[in-house]
């Protein structure tokens, strides 16, 4: 046996494979309008060009602390809006993303951990080290989020693109932006020592709740 | 840095070819699931599982007509549907082999040609042996690719392609003697 008359062996097989579904029954088969749009959203995101790296949400993680270990110097600069009033953040934006910076000397994360967490999701991974606090959470249906903490002078770039972000204050103190991307939703927060964000599937309440759960005194 | 990663992007006609194989199977992966999983809901969690396994190796797949594609979406939805199946009831499932069976190949088997032997070989094998071997041997997959596809570690992986080949050694061995 070579190779060559197994794979002819297998186009025979899939050949007959066929003859055996009734292909009239497969014509009458339809996907339900959520599924159609589900898949359709699918399809979109695998065009992007950042797809490959993000699809899983263990990429997701990795390319998060990627960013921050390759932070380039960047210039930055200002958004008035952000400016003015007490938002301490740095945003630079460009043509498909944004660079949120905390300036000031980094000091070793003393990690803070939520105590909220939505119902149906688990702790599946902690990654830490003195420059970053990072956990990520699942729960059904391929819905996952992270939630991370990082020391002043350390940046999260985003990907903006298509979409706008606004300004939300956390634990009424706690100046945050918050925006959603391709399914995916974007809370990044400061506290005046750390900076926090929240990204994932999941929705804003459980967003704002997670990171309102890290000031609730006991 | 936006530069870094453009340059990881994928080509444009993967996605393309996703799209296409999409809309040209989405109905007959459904209708694999449903034969299966008798369930709508979980027959549409099925479509999806089997579409991102395809962005996963397209890969793989796409220099290959839509039609050879069809093998591949069998293979995967049957072990999608195997999956979702064993966290639903929480227990080992048999394969889903016994609802399509393929005919043995027809003829006198002094003049049956080696595809044929080996096709009723490959027909008559156990899916946990004939999966692995036909994505790698037929698609091209390394055995490390097939078992993350097949939710396998590749040391199990590589047991079932060398018993495969076994199974097929000695199936041909036994159609080269001589009848009576």
């Amino acid at each position: 046996m070579n190779n060559k008359q197994l794979r002819k062996a297998f186009e025979l097989y899939h050949q007959k494979l066929d003859q055996t579904i009734d292909q009239a029954e497969v014509e009458k088969v339809t996907l339900s309008e959520e599924a159609e749009q589900k898949n359709e959203r699918l399809l979109e995101r695998q065009k992007r060009f950042y797809y490959s790296l993000v699809n899983t949400a263990a990429k997701r993680v990795a390319c998060t602390v990627a960013v921050l270990f390759l932070a380039v110097t960047v210039t930055t600069f200002s958004v008035e809006a952000l400016r003015e009033g007490l938002i301490h953040f740095v945003v630079e934006l460009f043509d498909q993303g944004a660079t949120v910076e905390m300036p000031g000397e980094p000091d070793p994360v003393k990690p803070r951990i939520p105590t909220y967490i939505p119902e149906g999701y688990r702790l599946a991974s902690h990654t830490r080290n003195p420059q970053t606090d990072i956990r990520l959470y699942q729960g059904r249906d391929h819905k996952n989020f992270q939630f991370s903490q990082h020391p002043k002078g350390t940046n999260i770039s985003v990907y903006t693109e298509n979409t706008d972000y606004r300004t939300v204050t956390v634990a009424e103190q706690h100046e945050g932006i918050l925006f959603e991307n391709c399914g995916e939703l974007f809370l990044i927060f400061n506290d005046g020592n750390y900076m926090y964000a929240v990204i994932g599937t999941l929705s804003e309440e459980d967003a704002m709740k997670i990171a309102a759960s890290l000031f609730e005194t006991r | 840095m936006l530069l870094f990663y453009m340059s990881l992007a994928d080509s444009p006609g993967e996605k393309t070819t996703v799209e296409q194989i999409y809309q040209q199977y989405k109905k007959l992966i459904k209708y694999i699931a449903l034969s299966r999983l008798k369930n709508e809901p979980l027959a549409e969690e099925a479509v999806h599982e089997v579409m991102l396994a395809v962005i996963v190796h397209v890969k793989k797949l796409k220099d290959r007509p839509l039609e050879e594609i069809k093998g591949f979406l069998y293979l995967v939805t049957r072990n999608v549907c195997n999956d979702i199946l064993r966290k639903e009831l929480r227990r080992q499932t048999e394969d889903i082999d016994d609802l399509w069976q393929v005919p043995q190949s027809n003829g006198d088997p002094q003049d049956r040609v080696g595809e044929l032997v080996i096709l009723d070989c490959i027909a008559a094998m156990p899916a946990i042996y004939r999966d692995p071997l036909e994505l790698t041997a037929y698609y091209g997959f390394t055995a490390k690719e097939a078992a993350k596809l097949l939710h396998i570690s590749p040391v199990a992986c590589r047991k079932r392609l060398e018993r495969a080949r076994e199974i097929l050694r000695k199936q041909l061995e036994k159609g080269e003697e001589p009848h009576e």
